[in-house]
């Protein structure tokens, strides 16, 4: 991970009501906090020689677009958009972030099936944090 | 163009499916009565014959960020509209609430569609209490809720506060391309948010603190009692106030 990069995950952390951000790439686990503390430590999942390869089962990502709050359902209490399992078409709604008060449907890209929900719901969420993942139909 | 209709679910919803099937941006819904209209996380805004409710599509062509000042920008346009149209001191609560004299006016709802990474469309949502009776509201609201004509003591012409909210907004529009630093002086100038001591409520935590000002994007700024600024996105706000 370059400096540049450092830099940029401390912008978004500076910018956010996070306390801290992980990320991990490469074998490379990276935390920033806030305060004076950054920590730099070989993840322990790093046992793949093949950098950047995921397991079989994760399939593709839905990511988040934005900075804010993740909502599986219009309103609490009421039915999930998505659910695990469930087949998606592409445009089809599958959560909203809400960023600024503003309510943002985020829509799938391809047509697909949930294999998984990464995000629980009422959560905060990154730019390019990964929501979904998802068998693509193809 | 504007539409207009007696009795609607909600005219957020209403408008949300035309633009789905391609209504041309500035196509404005309005409704004498909704059955469900709603706020910010489908909260429920009561919305009795006598209120203004309309939604409008937006087809801004704009980043994520730079829709967000839509938020601003239709608290502004919205404020000058009361303003004018009633005299009243009509100011904005972070981010775009009306209030006059520290209750609730008005309030806008903002949802959009974001299809690989970008939006489609925005739906504005706007609920004025005009010359509705804000009596017979639930007691619990997070800010007491008030009428302009509440306020004024007469009725107040709907068709004329829409006019003037739609031409002013229209007029502000091109500023989030042109200008942003208009709106975000703009609204600083409504804000009765700002120098306030306030309140956060975050799903998991509560910020209390000055008001400060807000950042590029619109996130306020709140100075805590440590002296350290937090930057807030999300969360319901209320304002310490001498009543």
């Amino acid at each position: 991970m370059d400096e540049k990069r450092l830099k940029k995950l401390i912008e978004i952390l500076d910018g956010s009501d996070l306390s801290e951000i992980t990320v991990e790439e490469n074998g490379v686990r990276m935390t920033v906090r806030k305060g004076p503390l950054t920590i730099m430590e070989p993840a322990e999942s790093a046992v793949s020689p093949e950098a950047g390869e995921k397991p079989a089962h994760e399939g593709n990502e839905i990511r988040s677009p934005m900075v804010g709050t993740f909502f599986l359902s219009p309103a609490p209490g009421q039915e999930q958009y998505v659910e695990l399992g469930d087949t998606i078409d592409k445009g089809q709604t599958v959560c909203i972030i809400e960023a600024m008060k503003i309510m943002n449907e985020i829509t799938a890209e391809e047509p697909g099936r949930i294999t998984k929900i990464l995000v629980e719901d009422g959560s905060a969420v990154e730019f390019g944090q990964p929501l979904f993942y998802y068998e693509p139909h193809r | 163009m504007v539409e207009h209709h007696d009795r609607v679910s909600s005219t957020q919803d209403v408008a949300k499916l035309k633009a789905r099937d391609g209504a041309p941006e500035g196509t404005v819904v309005v409704a004498e009565i909704q059955e469900s209209g709603r706020g910010r996380l489908a909260r429920h805004w009561l919305s009795p014959s006598g209120g203004l409710w309309f939604s409008i599509v937006l087809r801004p062509g704009l980043s994520i960020e730079r829709v967000q000042g839509i938020v601003l920008l239709s608290a502004v346009s919205l404020a000058r509209a009361i303003r004018g149209r009633t005299g009243l001191d009509a100011g904005i609560k972070w981010p775009n609430d009306i209030l006059i004299g520290w209750k609730k006016a008005a309030g806008l709802l903002l949802e959009t569609q974001i299809q690989d990474g970008r939006p489609v469309f925005v739906i504005l949502g706007a609920g004025v209490n005009v010359n509705n009776d804000t009596a017979m509201f639930p007691p619990d609201l997070l800010v007491p809720p008030t009428s302009l004509k509440e306020e004024t003591g007469r009725d107040i012409d709907m068709e004329s506060l829409l006019n003037a909210f739609l031409t002013d907004f229209a007029a502000s529009y091109n500023l989030l391309k042109t200008d942003f630093d208009r709106i975000l002086e703009d609204w600083r100038h409504l804000s009765v948010t700002l120098d306030m001591q306030v309140k956060v409520t975050q799903m998991d935590k509560v910020i209390a603190g000055r008001a400060v000002d807000i950042d590029d994007t619109g996130a306020l700024l709140v100075r805590l009692p440590n002296g350290n600024v937090f930057t807030v996105h999300a969360g319901d706000l209320t304002i310490e106030h001498i009543s």
